[in-house]
């Protein structure tokens, strides 16, 4: 059996302005995945194509072993998608958008979806135009829940949630997940709550995956370099070093412990080098900020 | 799919009977002693106008998206869309004419005849929404947040339009062909760009589906970051605004007179027919909705416009004459 639940090989999307990929993407089964980039990056974009909601130039995804081109239906009987952009106006009121969806999904647990529309605050006789943007979030989530999928890909879901919305929808997902056989993929901007409830994350940046495994090992691998420099060397970025900023002679670097930077810095005549962990968020900004003005 | 008609049926209940209604009443005052009965239905096809900008702003406002979550293959999902946008308006005006006909029948006319008419009528009018379907639809590609590129699409363009061209120009220039021949011809055409629509439905619900506002979407970064000198501010949105709709109604115009010189030149002025008036006003019809759907469009940010430092009146000169007096 594959041990992957979601396998993104050689993916590429081609824009005007904008190239996706090549970008190589797995995630093992039962995990949850944190997908964390810039605005603009592609993560929309990638999750949309696993939906078929546009077509890739080349690459390949596999959700649960399925092919999301030629095991389109199956694929999406497994597998949910929540997004804020998904509008279930047209139904009316929420009443009128579970009956529509859930006659799709044979797997559709009732009890389960009741007990969300409570966790929530949703009334199936509200009408959805009057739902505030989180509201209309947490509907999506109900929907996608409530048919139990194998695979839920949650594309912001945290957008517009106030910070006890946050929590309920947090936990619900952990709730959904705690059996450990429900794989999540979620892509969000909320870098401390893909920390504290993601177990695995990748980052993407304009376009390309720069980085992806499990989290402490993610965070353990990259440390903050302080060091200062003699005679007026100067570094540059380079593999597993990536320099933030400088002043006179002291610097300041990203440094990827699994390369041979750190040797190669001393070699150049780096002095006291201070290695200093990161969280999540600062890696992440350094990261996004890599190319900007130093 | 089942359940999604069924979806489209229960929530557009009241556009069904409206559409059944229309057809009923076209179908008992068809003149049933002229030569050519059909040109009197057939003229519903513009009530089609009317009903698909909402269709197309409903796929591109998220519920495009939510029909890609759901299990069904992206080839079923758009012939859902061609179906309920073009096969269920056509049938359900269709068994309205054909009650009306049934009902203004009485017995002058065959049963045979009577349903060669229904028949014919019916085809027309499902050939034009057809046709309406594939000019709403739009090329492939030109969408600003396109995500479809498919060559055979790209190819069939131009034969669609070469047989469409030659079709055109033999009904043009036969005056004498009979009433038949012209009938033929026009499905013949019709029927050219009703395969196009049907075509392009399912890469055009891949597009709205995948449509996401422009400020999120990355094919909207902008990579030249020179600003213009010219105006700004409203005088800008106001020229905006008027130098398109103006443009849309000059290429509209333009392609109505060189129509009409034309049968002018060859035919004189005794042969405009009721079918030739209601042409023109379908033009002009399809110009107008081409305007109101940029004003629709602007009509979505409302939110955004209405901080804008202008007064609620001269938004709404804005809208409706594309210019604000700013005396006001």
């Amino acid at each position: 059996m594959n041990t992957n639940a979601i396998e993104i090989r050689g993916l590429v999307k081609n824009y005007p302005n904008f190239t996706l990929g090549p970008v190589d993407l797995t995630v093992p089964r039962g995990a949850i995945y944190g997908l964390i980039g810039p605005n603009g990056a592609g993560k929309t974009t990638a999750i949309d194509l696993i939906f078929s909601m546009g077509r890739n130039d080349a690459g390949t995804i596999r959700i649960l072993g399925l092919d999301h081109r030629a095991d389109e239906v199956a694929l999406k009987q497994r597998a949910a998608y929540v997004s804020p952009e998904l509008n279930f106006q047209v139904w009316g009121n929420i009443g009128k958008a579970i009956r529509f969806v859930r006659g799709f999904y044979p797997t559709w647990n009732d009890a389960y979806c009741l007990s969300l529309m409570k966790a929530f605050h949703l009334d199936p006789d509200e009408k959805i135009v009057t739902l505030s943007f989180g509201a209309k979030t947490k509907l999506s989530l109900l929907l996608a829940l409530s048919r139990e999928p194998e695979v839920l890909i949650l594309d912001e879901p945290t957008t517009g949630l106030d910070a006890i919305s946050k929590q309920q929808v947090f936990a619900e997902l952990l709730k959904a997940v705690e059996d450990g056989h429900r794989t999540v993929l979620v892509s969000s901007h909320g870098l401390t709550d893909i920390e504290r409830f993601a177990d695995h994350v990748g980052m993407i940046k304009q376009g390309k995956l720069l980085f992806e495994g499990r989290m402490d090992e993610v965070v353990d691998r990259f440390r903050l370099a302080e060091f200062f420099s003699v005679n007026g060397t100067t570094f540059a970025t380079r593999p597993g070093l990536t320099i933030l900023k400088h002043t006179e002679n002291r610097w300041r670097a990203l440094l990827d412990q699994t390369t041979d930077a750190q040797s190669w810095l001393q070699a150049q005549g780096a002095r006291d080098i201070s290695l200093t962990k990161l969280t999540l968020e600062d890696l992440f900004v350094a990261l996004a900020k890599e190319d900007e003005e130093i | 799919m089942r359940q999604l008609i069924i979806d489209k049926l229960k929530r557009l209940y009241w556009v069904w009977i409206f559409l059944f209604l229309l057809g009923l009443i076209s179908g008992c005052f068809v003149p049933l002693h002229q030569d050519n009965p059909i040109e009197q239905p057939s003229a519903l096809r513009f009530i089609w106008f009317a009903g698909v900008g909402g269709w197309l702003a409903e796929l591109g406002s998220g519920y495009g998206r939510v029909l890609l979550t759901l299990p069904l293959t992206v080839r079923q999902m758009g012939r859902f869309l061609w179906f309920v946008a073009v096969g269920m308006p056509a049938m359900v005006i269709a068994l309205g004419l054909g009650l009306g006909l049934l009902l203004q029948s009485h017995d002058q006319t065959s049963m045979v005849n009577l349903l060669v008419l229904w028949l014919k009528a019916a085809l027309v009018i499902w050939l034009f929404f057809g046709t309406c379907f594939w000019l709403f639809s739009g090329t492939p590609s030109t969408e600003p947040n396109a995500k479809t590129t498919n060559g055979k699409i790209h190819l069939s363009y131009p034969v669609v339009f070469v047989i469409a061209s030659i079709c055109f120009g033999y009904w043009l220039y036969n005056a004498h062909i009979g009433y038949e021949a012209k009938y033929l011809i026009l499905c013949l055409t019709l029927a050219a760009f009703t395969l196009l629509g049907w075509f392009r439905a399912e890469e055009l619900l891949v597009d709205y589906g995948g449509y996401r506002q422009i400020a999120s979407s990355p094919t909207r970064r902008g990579t030249n970051l020179t600003l213009s000198s010219k105006f700004g501010g409203i005088r800008f949105l106001a020229t905006h605004l008027l130098k398109k709709q103006l443009l849309r109604i000059l290429f509209g115009f333009t392609a109505i007179f060189a129509v009409m010189a034309l049968l002018y030149l060859k035919r004189g002025w005794q042969e405009f027919s009721i079918s030739c008036w209601l042409m023109t006003w379908s033009f002009g019809g399809l110009i107008f909705v081409f305007s109101i759907q940029d004003l629709a469009l602007l009509v979505l940010h409302v939110k955004y416009l209405r901080t804008l430092p202008m007064t609620a009146r001269q938004m709404a000169a804005l809208f409706l004459l594309g210019r604000v007096n700013t005396n006001a």
